[in-house]
């Protein structure tokens, strides 16, 4: 039997070393001390990420988020209710892949303006308390309403947050 | 309470469907991932209640489980001679490392979605309640039965979804790896000591990669596909080094629950039998029976998907839906036609070249067809989830991976090695077609990043026994023959 020469073997046990020592550092430093909270291991859509705004600088706080989903499903349909948490959230993009179609939510009401208003599909009022649908958020931001309007930009529709009661 | 009930209940239906086996499976592996095959017994029962015209209720799905238990219980009584020890003897530990494991995410109430969550979860909670709504029926061509059908128990426990599930295959996706690679390395002639530090230490590597750690909380139905290929791959290896059948029948039920996973894993699991199969180790003539299960209950669901869903996704439509069925319906002809006088001649072991060979055609006639970009960027996504962006999350697993295959190259073969490396080699083709297919987004959410945790164990696996010659041999080989 031929064994691996020593230079592979040290080789290999430094990657090894290395892969796991990462490992520990990344994984230890996420969940003690919240260092790589800006770094994009989040999924862009997951709802820890949707309320992280909310929850300051440390990913021990935003990992804790309980979710009541089940109390979404009052809503009238699903999208309605991604696209509440999605406004709430000021989330930028939302791929909606059973639909295959693009949804964008801007947050910023000045990009109304540079949409072409021909391509208004709906303008409609959400209300909203998050209390309800599972989250305990800290400020006020929890309740009230907001203003959407539906924009049809090629193949992509565009949900504009144009008001909300707060504002 | 009930997130910890569910998984628990799932758990101990597994310890007593394979307890009947006696030692022909042992109680140690079955105590480590007896959740996988409760989960995969609730996945079938739920799967026969909702095609049979029967209310989809818990009380129904509950019969079936018992009947399917039934029969469980006497076709492996027929088969294997009752074990002295206890049952329960070498479960305390497991079980007790298991449900922490569950009560965790229950108790911190830790989610982690993708949007496809919300349908799957959406799709559960329709399914309860009795009458699958046309969004429910479509969606399950999008994303596949087994996780809608395990969280559907969910509001008849009173909750909206199980926290604890994705906590449960993850667990069992690290403890079959370190059973495996420390079973693996004990056949290899390794010394325990040495078989067990090792397997520690790569299952330590393993779980504490931060996407790997991250499916402890993530509902997505990409641990459960990565439990059972996992199951399916180690069982099926252990299959052929001890040529017990046992092991080639968990084998080709874990093949069975990765294909009720998600909705294109069929095809990777019939690849998977198709390298067993091209490996000759046992009768052709037990093929038909191995297989029967796995066919029947697939094309009672594409039959029922056909003529009641008929979903229309970018995944399934009813055209696809007859091509998955025809492709599980032919390979199973197919395999019993070889016993038949005239085709048993024919050399299986060239039939994993043949699939290698399709696969190439498949993929080469894509890359000829479709704009030349439609290769490259899924390719390029791939590379980039996996090795530069994908470091934030994958850490340096995929670097290491590649170092250990280049620096292992030329490492003495191990037992059997061609059924893990063919494995490996045939879910790449496949990840690469179905990338062909409909693009992976270089993403944390992309598809291929998630399918990529599929193979992540199996390949964990394969670097260990390849390592092996590296640990001194056992002092005396004879006590680690079969050791549980």
């Amino acid at each position: 039997m031929t064994l691996l020469n020593s230079r592979r073997r040290k080789l290999l046990n430094y990657f090894f070393v290395a892969a796991l020592a990462f490992n520990l550092f990344w994984l230890a430093g996420s969940l003690q001390w919240g260092l790589f909270d800006e770094n994009s291991f989040l999924p862009s859509n997951s709802l820890r990420q949707l309320a992280y705004p909310y929850y300051g600088p440390s990913i021990r706080e935003s990992r804790f988020v309980g979710i009541a989903l089940h109390e979404l499903y009052d809503a009238p349909t699903l999208i309605t209710s991604r696209e509440i948490l999605s406004n709430l959230f000021e989330v930028e993009e939302i791929r909606f892949h059973t639909r295959e179609v693009t949804i964008q939510l801007v947050a910023d009401p000045a990009d109304l303006i540079s949409v072409p208003p021909d391509g208004v599909i709906e303008t409609y009022t959400i209300g909203f308390d998050l209390k309800e649908v599972g989250f305990v958020l800290p400020d006020e931001r929890s309740r009230g309403s907001r203003t959407v309007v539906a924009i049809q930009d090629g193949d992509r529709v565009l949900f504009v947050p144009v008001a909300t009661a707060e504002e | 309470m009930a997130h910890i009930l569910f998984p628990v209940l799932l758990y101990l239906l597994g310890v007593l469907l394979l307890a009947p086996a006696g030692d022909a499976i042992p109680q140690r592996f079955v105590a480590w991932t007896a959740f996988a095959w409760g989960a995969l017994a609730w996945m079938i029962g739920a799967l026969l209640v909702l095609i049979l015209p029967v209310p989809y209720t818990l009380a129904t799905i509950a019969a079936a489980l018992v009947l399917l238990a039934g029969l469980v219980f006497f076709a492996l009584r027929r088969r294997f001679r009752p074990t002295s020890v206890p049952p329960w003897k070498g479960l305390v530990w497991p079980f007790a490392v298991f449900v922490v494991a569950v009560t965790i995410p229950s108790l911190l109430q830790v989610a982690e979605v993708h949007p496809d969550t919300y349908d799957m979860l959406l799709m559960a909670s329709d399914l309860a309640g009795g009458e699958p709504s046309p969004t429910t029926l479509n969606n399950l061509g999008l994303f596949g039965l087994g996780l809608p059908l395990l969280q559907s128990a969910a509001p008849w426990f009173g909750v909206a979804f199980f926290y604890s599930m994705p906590a449960a295959f993850t667990f069992t996706i690290i403890a079959a790896l370190r059973t495996f690679c420390y079973q693996g390395l004990l056949r290899l002639d390794r010394s325990r000591s040495d078989a067990a530090r090792i397997a520690n230490l790569v299952t330590l590597l393993f779980a504490s990669t931060m996407w790997v750690f991250f499916q402890f909380a993530y509902i997505h139905n990409g641990s459960i596909a990565a439990t059972y290929l996992l199951l399916g791959a180690g069982s099926g290896w252990l299959a052929l080094v001890d040529g017990k059948k046992s092991w080639l029948w968990l084998a080709s039920f874990a093949l069975l629950g990765m294909s009720l996973a998600r909705v294109e894993t069929v095809f990777f699991a019939i690849a998977f039998f198709v390298v067993l199969l091209s490996l000759d180790r046992f009768s052709i003539g037990m093929w038909p029976r191995l297989l029967l299960p796995f066919t029947a209950l697939l094309l009672a669901w594409y039959g029922w998907l056909l003529l009641v869903a008929r979903p229309e996704t970018k995944f399934l439509t009813p055209s696809r839906i007859l091509v998955f069925g025809g492709v599980v319906a032919i390979f199973f002809a197919a395999v019993s036609s070889l016993q038949l006088a005239p085709l048993h001649r024919i050399p299986r072991r060239h039939l994993y070249r043949w699939l290698l060979a399709a696969l190439g055609l498949i993929a080469a006639v894509m890359v000829v067809v479709y704009p030349a970009e439609r290769f490259f960027d899924p390719m390029w996504s791939t590379i980039v989830t996996l090795f530069l962006v994908g470091v934030t999350w994958w850490g340096l697993i995929w670097w290491f991976v590649v170092a250990a295959l280049l620096l292992l190259a030329r490492a003495p073969q191990f037992q059997y090695q061609r059924a893990l490396s063919r494995v490996i080699t045939a879910f790449f083709a496949l990840y690469v077609i179905f990338g062909l297919l409909h693009g992976y987004a270089a993403a944390f959410d992309g598809s291929g990043n998630r399918m990529a945790l599929h193979i992540l164990p199996v390949i964990f696996l394969y670097l260990t026994l390849r390592a092996a010659p590296y640990l001194a041999p056992a002092a005396d080989e004879k006590s680690l023959s079969i050791a549980a």
